[in-house]
């Protein structure tokens, strides 16, 4: 984070290596137009350059200051789809990938489509919770610090939310 | 059913994956934001769309016109007392 503070790139693609595919899945799991979360990433990275200076280790480590920041743009955006799609402007949740691929790639899209409907069905705390656990590998204490909230509160999210995949997903996932 | 560490671990793995690879190539993630902080305006744009997707200060400022157009018109309204004793006459009392 020092060296992103004074402008050095390369801190910022060591930061993407590390975070960055963790962060795009989480926000593929978080967002309401799940095909936002590339545009979203990339919206978090160049949040955490321009906010570099002020980040202090002493109240967050970085994993949970990138996380948290992501976690705020979701909101915003989500917040912004759901206004457009009252309006009328952004009716399609998510267009259906037709593209022609591969076996594998076609079971890959399934499933990512599968989970993004079974994660949709759980209160946002527990989605958040979960997906924090799921991608990044998080500790109780780091979610509740992303999370703002206890790390006792973490745990029941957290086994309230796999009980709940477990029923949405049952059957389904092998 | 009780479930272990073990099963809530596969769980979440399970979940990982199915968003998408683990091994997952960051360089184009990278290039993109390398370019876009090469930009000189990297944040806080709007675009038109941004501005029905944030309805507030337009619908804040277009409720302030039509209150001060109606201020307006009340206070530059010619209504004489004698129009006014007109009315009242040809309606009746119960006006």
């Amino acid at each position: 984070m020092a060296a992103l503070a004074t402008g050095d790139r390369q801190a910022m693609v060591r930061l993407i290596r590390r975070h960055g595919p963790g962060l795009r899945r989480f926000l593929a799991g978080t967002l309401a137009a799940p095909h936002e979360a590339e545009d979203l990433a990339q919206e978090t990275f160049l949040r955490v350059w321009s906010a570099a200076a002020r980040y202090d280790p002493a109240r967050a480590a970085p994993a949970t200051w990138v996380y948290r920041i992501a976690l705020r743009l979701a909101i915003d955006r989500n917040r912004r789809t759901g206004f457009r799609r009252f309006l009328g402007l952004d009716a399609a949740p998510d267009p259906e990938d037709d593209r022609p691929g591969t076996e594998a790639g076609l079971a890959a899209r399934q499933e990512l489509a599968l989970t993004q409907r079974a994660l949709a069905t759980l209160p946002d705390r527990q989605r958040r919770a979960l997906l924090l656990r799921a991608v990044s590998g998080m500790t109780n204490a780091e979610i509740a610090a992303t999370l703002g909230i206890s790390a006792g509160a973490v745990e029941q999210l957290l086994v309230r939310a796999r009980a709940a995949l477990r029923a949405r997903t049952k059957g389904e996932w092998g | 059913m009780g479930m272990t560490r073990t099963d809530d671990d596969a769980l979440e793995a399970r979940l990982a994956r199915a968003l998408g690879p683990d091994a997952d190539d960051t360089a184009p993630l990278s290039q993109a934001v390398l370019n876009r902080l090469a930009r000189p305006d990297t944040t806080g744009r709007t675009s038109v769309a941004e501005v029905l997707a944030e309805p507030l200060p337009a619908s804040g400022l277009l409720l302030g016109l039509l209150l001060l157009a109606g201020g307006l018109g009340y206070a530059l309204s010619p209504l004489e007392l004698d129009e006014v004793s007109a009315l009242m006459q040809l309606i009746g009392p119960g006006f």
